[in-house]
C-alpha cells in the first residue's frame, strides 16, 4: 500500500505541465535519435548535460530517461522497415522484423513491436518501482567495503557482459580509473594528473569523454564507411493493425522477453543490447511452433520477444543506477553526472533524501511509454522523411551540435581542445578494438571507489583482508574473481564468442 | 605493429602514472596517501599493456593489419574543433580575444563538412550558414546562452 501512495505521489509531480513536457520532449527526442544512425542516446544525453545543469533536477532526469526508453522505440521502427538498426539493441529486431516487412506485414510488425514494448516497460518500470526500495534498504547497511567490492563487481560484470577482448575491457577500465583520479583530491586536497592545467582541476569532464567517443567517434567511423543513408527506401505502412490470432501466438514471447529484459537490466553492464540478444536465443531455443513461419523469416515470437527485452531492460537498468550508484552503462554515468551537479549522489539515499525525484521519475516513465505508444504512429511518415536526409548534410550538423554542447559545459576553449584530444585517442582505441563504455564507467566510479578503499583501509587499520572478512564484501568479490576465471578459460572464451555471434548470426 | 604499440602506449601511461603517484605521496596501507590508488592503478595498467603487447606480438600479422588511417576525415574534424576555439576563444598572449559564436560556428561546419568529401563548395557553404542560423535560433534565441556572438560583442 505504501507502494501505492510513493506512486500517487510521483504521478503528482511528473504530471505538472512541465514536466509533462520534458518527458514528451525527451521521448520524441530519444525516438528521433534512435531513428537517426549514427547518433546514439549516449552522444545525445551528453549534448543536453549543460542543459540540464541549468534545470531543475526533476524535468532534467526525466527528460534524460525518456531520451533513453525512448531510443529504444525508434530503434526497432527503422529496423523492421529498412533494416537499419539504429540502435544496438534493435540489431536482432532486424531480423525478422525487416522479414515481415518484405512480405508486406510492415503494419503488423510495427504495432506488434510498440505493443510489446509497451508492455515491457511498464513492467520493467513496476520491478523498478517495487524493488528499488527493498535493495536501498540492503544497501543501507553497506559499509565501506562493501561498496568497494561492489564497484569492483560492477565494473567486471560490465567487461564480462560485452562481447569484446576481456583483457583489452580490462586496461580500459584500469584507464579510466586513473583518468577519474585527474583533478583535486577529496582528502588531501593535492591536484593530480592536472600538468598544470587550472581547467582540469574540477576533474574531467564526464560529458566530455563521453561525446568524443560516443559523438564524434561514430562520425568518423560512418565517414570512413560507405554512406549510411543509402538504403532502400522505405514502402509506405497502410495501417498499423494486429490480429488477435498473431496477438495470441506473440503474447508468451513477449512476457518472456519482459522478464528477460527486467532480469538483464539490473545486471552490471548488461542492458538492453544483451537483453534482446538473450531473448532472441531462448525463442530461437523454443523453435518454431508448427504452422509458424522460421526464425529470420518474419517469426512473430523472434521480433515481440527481443522487442519487449530491450524495453524491461532500459526501464530496470536505473535500478543499480538510482539504489547503489553503480551504471552500468555510459547512459546511466551520464546520469550520475547530472545528478551529481545538483548535488545528488546516487545511491540509496535517493530514496529518502529525494523520494520526491525518485518517484516522479518512476511514474514519468509509464506517462513517457504510453506516450511513444500512441505518437508511434502518427510520426512513423516524418522519421522515415528525415531517413531521407543524406548523411552528408546531416554530420556537420551533429558535430556542431556536439561542440557548443561542450563549450556551454564550462564555457572555455579549453573544453574544445580536451574534446579534440579525446576524439583522436578514442578513434585509435575504437580502431585497436578496445571499447569505450569500460573507460566511462572507470572514469564516473574512479574518485568514489578510491574514497570506499581508502576509508576501508583506514578503518581496518591498514588491513586489506578486511574486504575478505566481511561476508557480504567476501561473496561480491568472489563473484569477481569467478567472473574473471571463467572469462579466462579458453573453452567459455569460444563459448561466450559463439553466444554473441550466434545471437548476430 | 600498431597493435603491439597499443599495448606499449598503456605500459607507458601506466609507469608514468605510477611515476606521478610516488610524487603525490603513496603512503602506506594504514594511511594512504593521495598517491596510493593511482600507484596500484598504475601498475596494474602497465602490466596490462605488457599482456597486450606480447598477445598482439605473438598474433599472426594477417589479423592485425587495420588498413589505413581515415587522414582527410580525421584532419578535418579536428581542425576544425581547433579553429572553434582559436575564434571563441582568443589567444590570450597575443590579445587576439576572439571572433565571437557566429563566425566560430560558421568555419566550424564549413571545414567539417569538407570532411565527407561529398559537398560541394556551394553546398557547404550553404549548410554553413543555415546551421549557424538554426543553432543561433536554437541556444541564443531559445537557451539564452551568453556567449559573445561578434568580434564587437567582447
Amino acid at each position: 500500500m505504501e507502494l501505492l501512495q510513493h506512486i500517487a505521489t510521483g504521478f503528482a509531480q511528473a504530471a505538472t505541465t512541465t514536466n509533462l513536457l520534458y518527458a514528451l520532449a525527451g521521448c520524441l527526442l530519444g525516438t528521433l535519435v534512435g531513428v537517426l544512425p549514427g547518433l546514439g542516446p549516449v552522444a545525445t544525453v551528453a549534448m543536453l548535460l549543460p542543459a540540464t545543469y541549468a534545470l531543475d533536477p526533476i524535468p532534467g532526469l526525466i527528460m534524460m530517461a525518456g531520451i533513453y526508453y525512448g531510443a529504444q522505440y525508434g530503434g526497432s521502427t527503422t529496423a523492421i522497415l529498412i533494416k537499419l538498426p539504429g540502435e544496438s539493441s534493435s540489431l536482432v529486431t532486424t531480423l525478422d522484423g525487416y522479414a515481415m516487412t518484405r512480405q508486406g506485414k510492415a503494419g503488423t510488425a510495427l504495432a506488434l513491436a510498440a505493443l510489446g514494448s509497451f508492455f515491457a516497460g511498464c513492467v520493467g518500470t513496476f520491478i523498478l518501482a517495487a524493488f528499488s526500495p527493498q535493495l536501498a534498504k540492503v544497501a543501507f547497511h553497506f559499509g565501506a567495503p562493501e561498496y568497494f567490492s561492489l564497484m569492483c563487481l560492477g565494473l567486471i560484470g560490465a567487461i564480462a557482459l560485452s562481447s569484446g577482448d576481456v583483457v583489452k575491457a580490462l586496461a580500459m577500465t584500469v584507464l579510466g580509473l586513473l583518468l577519474g583520479m585527474i583533478g583535486s583530491d577529496v582528502t588531501s586536497g593535492e591536484t593530480r594528473f592536472t600538468f598544470g592545467f587550472l581547467e582540469l582541476e574540477d576533474g574531467l569532464e564526464f560529458a566530455i569523454v563521453a561525446m568524443a567517443w560516443f559523438g564524434f567517434g561514430e562520425i568518423i567511423w560512418n565517414l570512413t564507411q560507405s554512406d549510411p543513408s543509402q538504403h532502400d527506401t522505405p514502402q509506405n505502412v497502410s495501417r498499423l493493425r494486429i490480429s488477435w490470432r498473431d496477438m495470441k501466438v506473440a503474447l508468451p514471447a513477449i512476457f518472456r522477453g519482459s522478464a528477460i529484459g527486467t532480469l538483464f537490466g539490473v545486471l552490471p553492464g548488461g542492458g538492453a543490447v544483451l537483453a534482446s540478444f538473450a531473448s532472441y536465443t531462448v525463442e530461437k531455443k523454443l523453435g518454431p511452433k508448427p504452422g509458424e513461419p522460421a526464425f529470420g523469416e518474419g517469426n512473430l515470437r523472434g521480433l515481440a520477444g527481443p522487442e519487449s527485452a530491450n524495453n524491461a531492460g532500459a526501464q530496470t537498468n536505473f535500478i543499480p543506477m538510482l539504489t547503489l550508484g553503480i551504471p552500468s552503462g555510459p547512459v546511466m554515468a551520464l546520469m550520475i553526472a547530472a545528478l551529481s551537479v545538483h548535488d545528488i549522489q546516487a545511491g540509496p539515499q535517493i530514496l529518502t533524501r529525494n523520494a520526491d525525484l525518485f518517484w516522479a521519475l518512476v511514474a514519468s516513465m509509464w506517462i513517457g511509454n504510453l506516450m511513444l505508444l500512441v505518437l508511434n504512429y502518427p510520426l512513423i511518415g516524418i522519421w522515415i522523411r528525415l531517413l531521407a536526409i543524406p548523411y552528408k548534410w546531416l554530420f556537420p550538423a551533429i558535430v556542431l551540435f556536439c561542440t557548443i554542447g561542450v563549450y556551454c559545459i564550462s564555457n572555455s576553449s579549453f573544453s574544445i581542445l580536451l574534446l579534440a584530444f579525446f576524439i583522436l585517442f578514442g578513434y585509435a582505441a575504437k580502431r585497436l578494438q578496445f571499447e569505450g563504455a569500460p573507460l566511462m564507467l572507470g572514469l564516473i566510479l574512479g574518485a568514489n571507489m578510491e574514497e570506499y578503499l581508502r576509508r576501508s583501509l583506514t578503518l581496518s587499520g591498514g588491513d586489506w583482508t578486511v574486504f575478505l572478512y566481511r561476508p557480504l564484501s567476501a561473496t561480491l568479490l568472489s563473484l569477481c574473481g569467478a567472473m574473471l576465471l571463467l572469462m579466462s578459460l579458453s573453452s567459455v572464451k569460444v563459448k561466450r564468442r559463439q553466444v554473441f555471434a550466434d545471437a548476430e548470426a | 605493429m600498431e597493435r603491439v604499440y597499443s599495448g606499449a602506449f598503456l605500459v607507458l601511461i601506466g609507469l608514468g602514472a605510477a611515476y606521478l603517484a610516488i610524487g603525490y605521496g603513496i603512503g602506506d596501507s594504514q594511511e594512504p596517501g593521495s598517491g596510493y590508488f593511482p600507484f596500484i592503478l598504475g601498475l596494474t595498467l602497465t602490466g596490462l599493456g605488457v599482456v597486450i603487447a606480447i598477445r598482439e606480438f605473438r598474433s599472426s600479422p594477417a589479423e592485425s593489419s587495420n588498413g589505413k588511417w581515415p587522414l582527410w576525415q580525421l584532419t578535418c574534424i579536428i581542425s576544425a574543433l581547433l579553429a572553434f576555439a582559436l575564434l571563441i576563444g582568443g589567444v590570450s598572449s597575443t590579445g587576439f580575444r576572439g571572433a565571437g559564436l557566429v563566425p566560430a560556428m560558421f568555419v566550424l561546419v564549413f571545414i567539417t563538412g569538407l570532411a565527407g568529401r561529398k559537398l560541394t563548395l556551394r553546398e557547404n557553404l550553404l549548410l554553413s550558414v543555415v546551421l549557424t542560423m538554426l543553432s543561433m535560433a536554437i541556444f541564443v534565441a531559445l537557451f539564452g546562452i551568453a556567449i559573445p556572438l561578434w568580434p564587437w560583442s567582447y
